[in-house]
C-alpha cells in the first residue's frame, strides 16, 4: 500500500489575484527523499505551506495516505504526522532547548508536563548529532548552527510521517550537513516521506531520490536523481538557457581604471569584521555568500545607514564615514542604494508611481517648490523608456505595477540622480525572467558607461554570469575573492560555507 | 498586469472613497438647512466658521503629525498654556506683536521637545504627548495659581479674534491663511512629499535619503505652533488667559483630521480635508444646538456620527 503518501491534484492558490501555484499535480512517496527545486517565487514555499496547513488551497485536493484532507491549521496537519521546518528558525529564544523541543507535543499527566518527554527530547538531540547541547541551555545562547540542530531534533521528536525541510541546512557547516543527512537517511529507512527544499545542487544530489522542478507556480517536471545534468536542471528552473538571460560577457576592466569605491578595514558591531573591498569604474562587483553573513550590512555601512562603523570608506577619494543617505546621494558624492526588499525598504505604498520615482531627487528642486516639470522630468521620461517601464498612468498607486516594474521604479528613482556608484541588494529577487534579463542588460550598460556597480545577490548564476569579481562573505568578513576562471558555482558554494569542496560535489 | 481595467476601477473607487465623508457632510448640512430654524443664512455660516476656526487651525498642524504616522495629544493643553503666557506677557506690557511671536516660539519649542523625544529616544508619540498634555495643563494652572489673567490690549483682541478685514472676521482670516500656508507646504513643497514618504514607509524614505527624524520633528514644531496660535485666538476671544481654555480640544482636532480623510496610520491625508472635517464638526454642533438638543445629547450624537464617518472613510 501507500505508494503515494501525499498527493496533490490540480491544486491552485493565489494571493490577492496573483497566482502562486497553478493547477499543480504532485505526489511523494514514503521512504523517499523528494527534492523540490525552483527559483525564488517558483511556488516552493506556497507548496510547503499548503502541506503544513498554514494556508488552504483555492482549488484542487490534497490527500494523505489516500484520504482527502483539508487542514485548517498547522496543528491539524501536525496531528496527521506532517512536520515542517521552515526557513526562519522558529525557536523561542528565551526558553531552554528541552522546552523548545517538547513544546510541540507536551504530553501531560494531571495537567503537568510529563518528565519522561525530556528523556525523549534528549534522545532526539543525540540522534541528530547534538550530544554536546545540554537540554537546559537557553536557545538564545546557542550558535546559528546549534539552533538549526535543535530545530531538526524538534522535528524528529515529533515522529513525523511527512517531514518537510525548507532550506533547513542553510546555516550548517558541511560536517553537520552530513550528520543531518544521516538522520534523514535513517528516517527514510523508517518509511518517512521527506520533502527537501534547497537551492544547493550538491546537497540535492547527495540526499534526494527524486527531483521536482517548479517554475512560476507550476510543476514543470519530476525525475529521478541522475536522470538529468545540472545544466539541464538549471535550464528547467529558469525556463530558458543562461545565454538568453545574461548579456554576453564583457572584456575585463583594466587595472588602470580608477577605483571608485574603496572600503578598508571596516567593522561594525559583531556583524562586520575587518572588511576590505574595492570597485573600479566600469566594474560590476558581486557580494555573495550564505544569507546574512555581512554582505547586507556592508552595503548599509557604505550608504551611511549604520552607526558606529569603524574603518575607512571612500568614494572617488571622498571619505564617507559618518555621512548619511541625504548627504551621500548628492551629486558630488553620487552614491545610490537599491535596497533588499522593495516593498518594505524601496517603495512608499501610499504614493503614486511618479511620486515614488521623484522621491530621491526631491531635495534638488529650486526655490523650495516641488520641481514637477523641470529638468528631472525629461530625465525621468528618458529613464522610463530606457527601463521599458510598463504602467497604466504615472499617477496610479505603485501597487498597480508588477513586481518587476516596481523594482524598475526603485532603479529609476536613483538613476535620475546619475550616481557614480550604484549599490544593489538582491535586485532581481522574485522578478519575472524578461524583467530580470532587462535589468541585467541595464547593469551591464551602466557599467560600460563608467559606473561602479556593486551587486549583492543570493543568486549564484547572477554572480557568476554578471560580475567581474565576487567577494564571498562568511561570518562578517570576506572569506574569498573570486575572479575570472575561478568564479565558478563550485568555488562560490565552497567559499560561502568557508570549507573546501565536498567530496562528490558537482554543480 | 493589465494596465487598462485596474486603474480605471481603482480611480473610481478612490473617488468614492475620498468623497464619502463629503457626501455625509452635505447630507447633514442639508438636513439642518431644511429642519433647523434660520440655519441657512450668512450669519450662521460666519458663526460656524468662527466657532470652528480654532479647531481648524490646530487641525492643520495636526495633519502634518498624523500623516507622519505620529499623534500629538498635547495640543489642547499647549493652547491653554500659550493663552496664559500670552496674557501674562501682555500684562507685563510687552508689545502685542512681540508677545504673539514669543508665544508662537514657545509653541514651536514645545513641539520640538516632543519631536526630539519621539525620534531620538524612540518613545511612542502617544506616550510622549500624553505626558506633555499633563505637563502643560498643569503648568497653565500653576503659573497663576489657577487664576485667569484678563487681557486689556485691544490690538491683541482685534488681531486674533474681534477684528475684521475686508468684512471678513479675524478668525476666518486666520483659518484661510493657515489653510493656504498648510496647503502650500504639504502639497506644493518637497517637505510635504517627505512627510507623506515618512508616514507611508519610513524605512524606504530613509533609504531614499529622507531625514525622517527631521521631518517628524518639524511636523511636531508645526503642530505646536498652530496649537499656540489657537491658544492666542482663544485668549483673544475671551479677552483673558484662562488655564482651562483649551482643555479637551485635542479630541475635536484629531477627529477633524481623521474625518478629513487622513489616515491615522500615516501616509495619506490632506490639509483641505482636515479643515472640512473641522467645519463638519462645527456644523454638527451648531445645528444640534439650533435644533434645541442639550449639550450632553449633542456629544453623544457627535461621537456616533464621527465614528460612522470615519468607518466609511477607511483606507
Amino acid at each position: 500500500m501507500a505508494d503515494r503518501y501525499v498527493e496533490l491534484k490540480s491544486v491552485s492558490k493565489s494571493y490577492g489575484g496573483v497566482p502562486a501555484l497553478t493547477a499543480v499535480d504532485f505526489r511523494c512517496e514514503p521512504g523517499r527523499v523528494h527534492a523540490i527545486l525552483g527559483e525564488n517565487g517558483a511556488g516552493k514555499s506556497t507548496l510547503m505551506k499548503l502541506l503544513a496547513g498554514v494556508i488552504q488551497p483555492d482549488a484542487g485536493t490534497i490527500s494523505i495516505g489516500g484520504q482527502t484532507v483539508r487542514f485548517s491549521s498547522p496543528r491539524e496537519a501536525a496531528e496527521q504526522g506532517t512536520v515542517c521546518m521552515f526557513q526562519e528558525l522558529s525557536l523561542m529564544p528565551h526558553l531552554s532547548v528541552g522546552d523548545n523541543i517538547v513544546l510541540a507535543a507536551p504530553r501531560t499527566r494531571m495537567g503537568m508536563i510529563e518528565r519522561s518527554v525530556y528523556r525523549e527530547a534528549r534522545e532526539a538531540l543525540d540522534l541528530v548529532g547534538a550530544k554536546s547541547i545540554p537540554l537546559g541551555a537557553r536557545v538564545s545562547g546557542l550558535s546559528l548552527s546549534e539552533r538549526q540542530l535543535v530545530e531538526i531534533a524538534k522535528a524528529v521528536f515529533r515522529k513525523p510521517k511527512l517531514l518537510i525541510l525548507d532550506e533547513a541546512t542553510s546555516a550548517l557547516t558541511s560536517e553537520l550537513v552530513e550528520t543531518v543527512f544521516g538522520v534523514l537517511r535513517m528516517l527514510k529507512e523508517q518509511g518517512v516521506a521527506i520533502l527537501f527544499i534547497s537551492h544547493r545542487m550538491h546537497e540535492v544530489d547527495a540526499i534526494a531520490d527524486r527531483i521536482s522542478v517548479f517554475r512560476n507556480g507550476r510543476h514543470i517536471e519530476t525525475f529521478d536523481v541522475g536522470a538529468r545534468t545540472t545544466d539541464e536542471i538549471v535550464g528547467l528552473m529558469i525556463g530558458r538557457s543562461l545565454e538568453e538571460l545574461f548579456p554576453p560577457r564583457r572584456a575585463p576592466v583594466p587595472d588602470t581604471a580608477p577605483v571608485v569605491l574603496n572600503v578598508s578595514n571596516v567593522s561594525w558591531a559583531s556583524q562586520l569584521v575587518d572588511v576590505s573591498l574595492a570597485a573600479r569604474a566600469g566594474e560590476i562587483v558581486g557580494l555573495g555568500g550564505l544569507d546574512a553573513q555581512g554582505q547586507q550590512q556592508i552595503m548599509h555601512a557604505v550608504f551611511g545607514v549604520l552607526r558606529g562603523v569603524t574603518g575607512r570608506i571612500t568614494l572617488n577619494g571622498k571619505r564617507l564615514n559618518g555621512l548619511k543617505p541625504p548627504r551621500v546621494k548628492q551629486s558630488d558624492i553620487g552614491l545610490a542604494l537599491v535596497p533588499e526588499d522593495r516593498k518594505t525598504e524601496g517603495l512608499i505604498p501610499s504614493m503614486s508611481v511618479a511620486q515614488n520615482m521623484r522621491l530621491a531627487v526631491l531635495g534638488r528642486a529650486p526655490f523650495g517648490l516641488l520641481d514637477l516639470d523641470g529638468s528631472s522630468e525629461a530625465r525621468l521620461q528618458e529613464l522610463i523608456e530606457r527601463l521599458a517601464l510598463t504602467y497604466g498612468s504615472l499617477d496610479d498607486p505603485i501597487a498597480t505595477l508588477s513586481g518587476g516594474n516596481q523594482q524598475k521604479v526603485v532603479l529609476a528613482k536613483w538613476l535620475v540622480l546619475s550616481p557614480k556608484c550604484l549599490l544593489l541588494m538582491d535586485p532581481t529577487r522574485g522578478i519575472d525572467l524578461p524583467t530580470k534579463a532587462q535589468i541585467y542588460r541595464l547593469l551591464t550598460d551602466l557599467a560600460a558607461e563608467g559606473m561602479a556597480v556593486i551587486l549583492q545577490s543570493t543568486d549564484y548564476e547572477e554572480l557568476i554570469h554578471l560580475c567581474d569579481r565576487v567577494y564571498v562573505f562568511y561570518r562578517g568578513s570576506v572569506a574569498k575573492e573570486l575572479t575570472g576562471d575561478h568564479l565558478t558555482a563550485d568555488a562560490l558554494i565552497a567559499a560561502s560555507m568557508n570549507v573546501h569542496l565536498h567530496a562528490g560535489a558537482q554543480a | 498586469m493589465k494596465p487598462s481595467s485596474m486603474p480605471m476601477r481603482s480611480a473610481a473607487m478612490d473617488f468614492f472613497r475620498d468623497h464619502i465623508t463629503y457626501v455625509i457632510f452635505l447630507a447633514i448640512t442639508l438636513y439642518f438647512v431644511l429642519f433647523a430654524p434660520h440655519f441657512a443664512s450668512v450669519s450662521t455660516a460666519s458663526a460656524v466658521l468662527r466657532i470652528t476656526a480654532i479647531v481648524s487651525v490646530m487641525a492643520i498642524g495636526m495633519t502634518f503629525v498624523i500623516i507622519c504616522g505620529e499623534i500629538d495629544l498635547s495640543v489642547g493643553s499647549v493652547a491653554s498654556f500659550s493663552g496664559m503666557i500670552g496674557a501674562l506677557l501682555l500684562d507685563q506690557s510687552v508689545p502685542t506683536y512681540v508677545a504673539a511671536l514669543l508665544v508662537l516660539g514657545t509653541g514651536a519649542a514645545i513641539g520640538a521637545v516632543s519631536g526630539l523625544l519621539v525620534t531620538k529616544l524612540r518613545i511612542p508619540s502617544f506616550l510622549v504627548t500624553l505626558g506633555m498634555l499633563s505637563i502643560f495643563s498643569g503648568l497653565a494652572l500653576t503659573i497663576t495659581g489657577t487664576r485667569p489673567v484678563s487681557i486689556v490690549d485691544d490690538d491683541f483682541s482685534n488681531l486674533f479674534w474681534n477684528g475684521s478685514f475686508l468684512a471678513v472676521q479675524a478668525p476666518i482670516w486666520w483659518t484661510m491663511v493657515l489653510t493656504a500656508a498648510g496647503y502650500y507646504l504639504l502639497h506644493q513643497m518637497p517637505y510635504g512629499r517627505r512627510v507623506y514618504a515618512t508616514g507611508g514607509n519610513a524605512v524606504a524614505a530613509r533609504f531614499s535619503g529622507v531625514r525622517t527624524d527631521g521631518v517628524k520633528i518639524f511636523a511636531f514644531v508645526l503642530c505646536g505652533m498652530t496649537a499656540s496660535l489657537a491658544g492666542l485666538m482663544l485668549a483673544a476671544r475671551s479677552t483673558a488667559g484662562n488655564p482651562s481654555l483649551g482643555a479637551g480640544l485635542e479630541l475635536d482636532v484629531i477627529a477633524a483630521v481623521i474625518i478629513g480623510g487622513t489616515s491615522l496610520f500615516g501616509g495619506y491625508g490632506s490639509i483641505v480635508g482636515s479643515v472640512v472635517g473641522a467645519i463638519f464638526i462645527g456644523i454638527l454642533g451648531f445645528g444640534l444646538l439650533v435644533l434645541g438638543l442639550s449639550t450632553s445629547i449633542q456629544e453623544v450624537i457627535k461621537g456616533a456620527i464621527i465614528i460612522i464617518a470615519v468607518s466609511l472613510n477607511r483606507r
